[in-house]
């Protein structure tokens, strides 16, 4: 974070060190590594110095077994197989993302361990602080309930004995202020320590004695092969794809609409494109259509062409619709998954979307689909709310949320696309307003009247001048008092000759802000031509 | 409010049953709607100190599971063709990648950095295969400079620093003034080889060797530039033992120059050397995860797939977890006095819970015991919360912490929430106020910045602002117990909110000065920590006074008595970053900033940081560095345990951040 900003009010140092937190996000997010791949450590104290306070601690961390590379998080300490050592229950983030490592400790070194309970103070004596006397020193070791990061480890208090010692005397401070004495001791043992006794009871584990072997842990093979169940029905942007020459526009049907992906030259897709081709008649049943979109033409020194994705299709005798993918429906599609998803996924092909009727996003999937998993995935579009969020999950278990707002999904679509596809971040605000209320409804409203107005100076620009009359007319809708809206309405009405409009338009932002040289002037054009054409 | 209602409805019929709940429980049908806009307007509500807690309607996912498409183990022609569809620009992106690649971004060190360690690699290549002479004659010898000076020996202490018959470690001795190097024996590539040969040790061939180095400072001159670099040796002996050297050498190269293109080493000169030796067989710890998990599908199913797996598969619209910020915790919850495991998960994802059997193996019960969450879940303890003798099960979830109450045999009833905090981290336990049952402390890292907010994307939503002092994280809670599972926030009432606007990643209760209540330390991301003592109940942060804000990027938190004195000692868990070490140090950065500042960034790369306590809950003393104890990389949980039971604690680091499909680009 060389970018943090010498001076807080250094703006564009400011900026500079927010847009590179934002950069690092996005890195990240396309499965960039940072500090991966470290390796966990373990530091071995050497004991004390006559004289000195200070341990010294040596790095073991390789011979100890535990430097594994994984991304850890999370660290339980417990003696699980009751061997007399500490274990570790380790949770990573990375696979393998749950370890349990046995202390495999051979030293000739003894260990007791204790189990309180409370009387006068909480039960599990949390806050407990117990020191045993040994023939050589005191041990103190207090009882928590979590520590470390996003852990707890087990509530048997373990004291190691080294290889001669014998046990003095246990005393513990029971929270609350407490002191009692415990007798009954041994090395190698586990005890009972309830409060009020004096006696430790002595506890064995029953059955025999634990016996877990060691084996290499790998994280399971995954091939690039998914079936990705959305928890929701996600709107779609506009999809434009080409087909016979002309540009087609996906559109809500009757029927779902399997949308795949393909290219010539991927044997993948071939039987991909061949196994639904054979069961056509039972996907028709199902209410399925299907639409093959051939992307030969949109890598960068493909190996495919528009010829050989037509011949390929034609030779498997194609039963449904077909044509070529757009590049912008490729980047939406891409788009709307990054909104979605936290790790991009690069597109591959095959790739398919399922699509409802009104068009939209039930599932993604990536490789070939076996016809079974989409038969029943074909029912989805026609099942509750509710069932699409179950179906979602890999194993099944409990809620207490509700599947997410359709209108908060809707802004996040529309915040994920403005920056380069406002017209879309438009299309969404526009499906979530009638479904708001109040200060949330009052937002969007301005939000829209601003992107229509931004989009209308955009169509001006291109000279597509009905078109920045629509948007303006749109923009104020939504922001009937702004100045600047009626000046670039008059000039999109003049640009198509609607001179009287035009002036009203001229006429009413200046009487919203009277100071605007360019409105006066572009009146003064109007009242000009209309004179000339008089 | 009313009190909590408990209908538990399980199979049929739920839509209406939850249809009904939001009708009647008004504002809690709000909290299952939208998390985070919602949390907010509930924890208004709560602030009140009120003691009531939301009565949440759950419903378990509709029976019938879903064709699972992805096969176990990928056969041939199953895995999709990549093809470039990326056609998407960022400029901040491409501006960061450019700053990134350090020899675009002007810092000097960094580029020079990157071209030693490079070589370095070609190095370690060649003296772990101290037979390949192609290796040697060719890549090593156009690293070395003509007048190339060299000493990997140093002398060693002659009394071990420690030695119980299994493990010894030996330091070589200090030389007498450290910031002189000694200088090399003047040496040509076959001198240099037997020198490497002999620091690898004789036959490396015969074990699985591991050579790494990590450049950890850079001082430039004119011509010239000098490097301190760690160096971390491993093997085993023939015999069955392993060694483990970690040595630090001081490494002069000389510039590339207009006619040679690439950076030669001039000297190499050992100036610490830390000898490890254990002459058991095999590790401490050995991996016995699947004997432990031999016949539970769902260990292989969920666990052996990493949070990168989940992330392409599970949308951010169920909070799924690409960071991995979710935690374990052990306790006994069927009264068999053995340990059980709770694991968390991300959103989506069932939290697990599995019965450790009489032979040590595990059982997974999650769906019978009634606790197999698909809410994100940061956090878990198993706690007798009602004194009843069994250990209920406290859940820092994705909008709320749930309690559930254990019925002895581990199965748990939802009692109710608490709306909690924003972005739970970790939580901890304890009777802060003595009137016998256990309260908790939750932490939490940042607010969602954005109103739809679902799930969090990148590392913050929010910039912590400074870097070195961010006070823009959000406040951490302690919910007092009030007994029969209600739980009121008491944060402000207790004095807590000091100092609680900051990125908190952990904490842990302990009676630091022995006064015989519980006081607190909070590890924050992003600057200061805080130690708060209990005053009767009342708390007050002497982290300040008591020298132990430790300004770094806190992550973890330990107590322990690590020198056998009776006072408990801390251990933190930071950030050891090598590039922050040499940025910080180099006089580009230095120019910028004023002193304090610059010893702040300073401090924050340093690593992970032992406080040793002194008398009377007196300040606590720093000792990480001579103590050996900061290198614990990016660290997680940092633990004091001992693992050799010899009485004193250990310490044992997970650490990683992010390892993804790409190579680490920063």
């Amino acid at each position: 974070m060389s970018q943090s900003p010498a001076n807080a009010s250094d703006q564009s140092a400011l900026s500079r060190y927010v847009a590179s937190w934002n950069a690092l996000n996005t890195m990240l997010g396309r499965g960039g590594s940072f500090s991966g791949r470290e390796r966990n450590c373990v530091f071995l104290n050497c004991g004390v110095p006559a004289g000195s306070r200070q341990p010294h601690f040596a790095n073991i961390s390789a011979v100890s077994g535990f430097d594994f590379p994984d991304d850890a998080r999370a660290i339980a300490l417990v003696d699980w197989d009751h061997d007399g050592d500490m274990d570790l229950w380790v949770c990573n983030r990375t696979a393998p993302r749950l370890r349990f490592l046995n202390n495999n400790l051979t030293e000739s070194s003894q260990s007791v361990a204790v189990l309180l309970e409370g009387a006068s103070c909480n039960r599990d004596a949390i806050g407990a602080r117990v020191t045993l006397e040994t023939s050589t020193g005191v041990l103190t070791r207090t009882l928590h309930a979590g520590d470390g990061y996003l852990s707890q480890s087990s509530k048997w208090l373990h004291f190691g004995l080294g290889a001669e010692a014998s046990l003095a005397s246990l005393e513990v401070h029971w929270p609350g202020g407490k002191k009692e004495r415990f007798s009954g001791l041994s090395p190698g043992g586990r005890f009972l320590l309830k409060q009020g006794r004096g006696n430790a009871t002595p506890w064995r584990r029953p059955g025999p004695a634990v016996k877990l072997t060691p084996e290499p842990l790998h994280a399971s093979e995954s091939s690039a092969v998914a079936q990705v169940l959305l928890p929701r029905r996600i709107p779609t942007p506009s999809l434009q794809y080409r087909a016979g020459g002309k540009s087609e526009e996906i559109e809500a049907g009757q029927e779902s609409l399997l949308v795949v992906l393909f290219a010539s030259w991927c044997p993948n897709c071939q039987t991909e494109l061949e196994n639904l081709a054979a069961h056509a008649e039972q996907l028709r049943t199902a209410n399925l259509k299907v639409l093959a979109l051939a992307v030969d033409e949109l890598e960068e020194g493909g190996l495919g062409s528009r010829a050989k994705s037509s011949k390929l299709l034609s030779k498997l005798r194609w039963p449904f619709s077909s044509g070529t993918a757009t590049p912008q429906l490729l980047a939406k599609m891409e788009h709307l998954t990054d909104a979605l998803f936290e790790l991009r996924t690069p597109f591959s092909v095959p790739s398919s979307f399922l699509l409802d009727g009104q068009r939209n996003l039930i599932a993604i999937y990536r490789g070939p689909i076996p016809t079974d998993t989409l038969l029943h995935d074909a029912k989805l579009p026609a099942t509750s709310s509710t069932d699409i969020r179950d179906r979602s999950v890999p194993f099944p278990g409990k809620w207490y949320t509700l599947h997410p707002e359709r209108t908060a999904l809707l802004e996040l679509l529309a915040d994920h696309f403005q920056p380069r596809y406002p017209d879309e971040a438009v299309h969404f605000l526009e499906l979530a307003l009638p479904q708001l209320t109040g200060d949330g409804a009052a937002a969007v409203q301005r939000r829209l009247g601003q992107l229509h107005f931004y989009l209308g100076g955009q169509a001006l620009a291109a000279n597509r001048s009905a078109q920045a009359e629509t948007h303006i007319r749109a923009a104020l809708k939504f922001g009937p008092a702004s100045a600047r809206a009626h000046h670039d309405l008059g000039i999109a009405l003049f640009n198509q000759g609607n001179l009287r409009a035009a002036e009203t338009a001229f006429l009413k932002s200046l009487e919203l802000a009277p100071a605007n040289p360019s409105a006066s002037k572009n009146l003064e054009s109007v009242r000009r031509a209309l004179q000339s054409a008089r | 409010m009313a009190r909590p209602t408990r209908k538990r409805k399980t199979g049929d019929g739920r839509a209406r049953l939850l249809r009904g709940n939001l009708v009647a429980a008004g504002i809690v049908a709000g909290v299952l709607v939208i998390i985070l806009i919602i949390n907010k307007r509930v924890r208004e509500i709560a602030k009140d100190e009120s003691d009531e807690l939301l009565p949440i309607q759950w419903r378990q996912t509709s029976p019938g599971s879903r064709p699972f498409l992805e096969p176990q183990e990928p056969g041939e022609g199953s895995s999709p063709v990549a093809f470039a569809a990326d056609q998407s620009t960022n400029t901040a992106l491409r501006q960061e990648m450019a700053l990134a690649n350090p020899t675009a971004s002007g810092w000097e060190s960094e580029a020079l950095s990157k071209s030693a360690s490079v070589a370095l690699k070609t190095l370690a290549k060649a003296m772990l295969a101290p037979h390949e002479d192609a290796l040697w004659t060719n890549e090593v010898a156009a690293l070395i400079a003509e007048e190339f000076t060299c000493d990997l020996t140093l002398p060693v202490e002659s009394t071990p620093l420690f030695d119980d018959g299994v493990f010894s470690v030996r330091r070589s001795i200090a030389p007498s003034d450290s910031t002189k190097s000694r200088p090399g024996v003047p040496s040509d590539l076959g001198g240099f080889r037997r020198l490497a040969a002999q620091f690898v040790g004789a036959k490396p061939t015969e074990s699985a060797a591991r050579l790494t180095f990590k450049i950890e400072g850079i001082a430039i001159r004119d011509q010239s530039f000098e490097t301190r670099v760690s160096v971390e040796l491993v093997r085993r002996d023939a015999a069955g033992g392993s060694r483990q050297q970690n040595a630090v050498w001081n490494c002069e190269w000389d510039k590339p120059t207009a006619e040679r293109a690439t950076l030669r080493v001039r000297s190499i000169i050992q100036t610490s050397q830390e000898e490890v030796y254990r002459t058991a067989p095999g590790p401490i710890f050995q991996d016995c995860t699947l004997s432990a998990m031999a016949q539970q599908e769902s260990f292989r199913a969920q666990f052996l797939r990493g949070n990168a797996y989940w992330a392409q598969r599970l949308s951010i619209l169920e909070g799924t977890s690409f960071l991995g910020h979710h935690g374990l915790t052990i306790g006994d919850v069927n009264g068999d006095r053995l340990d059980d495991l709770y694991v968390c998960d991300g959103g989506g994802l069932p939290n697990r819970l599995y019965l450790q059997n009489k032979d040590g193996t595990l059982l997974d019960v999650s769906l019978q015991s009634g606790v197999d969450w698909l809410e994100y879940t940061p956090a878990a303890l198993l706690v007798d919360l009602d004194n009843d003798g069994d250990q209920d099960l406290v859940l820092a979830t994705v909008a709320m912490i749930l309690f559930m109450k254990n019925d002895g045999d581990g199965k748990f009833a939802l009692a109710g929430a608490h709306s909690g905090v924003a972005q739970a981290r970790s939580m901890c336990a304890g009777d802060y106020d003595g009137d016998g049952d256990l309260d908790l402390f939750v932490c939490s890292y940042t607010n969602p910045n954005k109103a739809t907010g679902f799930g969090t994307r990148g590392v913050t939503s929010t910039i912590p602002s400074p870097y070195h002092d961010a006070n823009n994280g959000s406040p951490n809670a302690l919910l007092e117990n009030h007994g029969k599972f209600r739980f009121a926030e008491v944060t402000k009432k207790v004095g807590l909110d000091e100092n609680n606007s900051r990125f908190s990643f952990a904490a842990s209760w302990e009676d630091y000065d022995l006064d015989g209540d519980l006081d607190l330390y909070v590890a924050n991301d992003f600057g200061r920590n805080c130690l708060y003592r209990n005053e009767d109940g009342m708390f007050r942060d002497l982290a300040s006074e008591l020298g132990v804000e430790d300004t770094a990027s806190g992550m973890s938190v330990s107590w322990g008595d690590c020198n056998g004195d009776g006072r408990p000692d801390l251990y933190v868990g930071n950030m050891y970053s090598a590039a922050g070490q040499r940025i910080t140090y180099q006089r580009r950065f230095e120019d910028k900033r004023e002193e304090a500042q610059l010893r702040a960034l300073r401090r924050m790369a340093r690593g992970n940081t032992l406080f040793l306590g002194s008398e009377k809950g007196g300040p606590f003393s720093d000792v990480s560095e001579a103590a050996h104890v900061t290198m614990g990389r990016w660290a997680w949980s940092s633990l004091f345990t001992d693992l050799n039971n010899d009485g004193r604690l250990d310490l044992v680091v997970g650490n990683g951040f992010l390892t993804n499909r790409k190579a680490d680009d920063l």
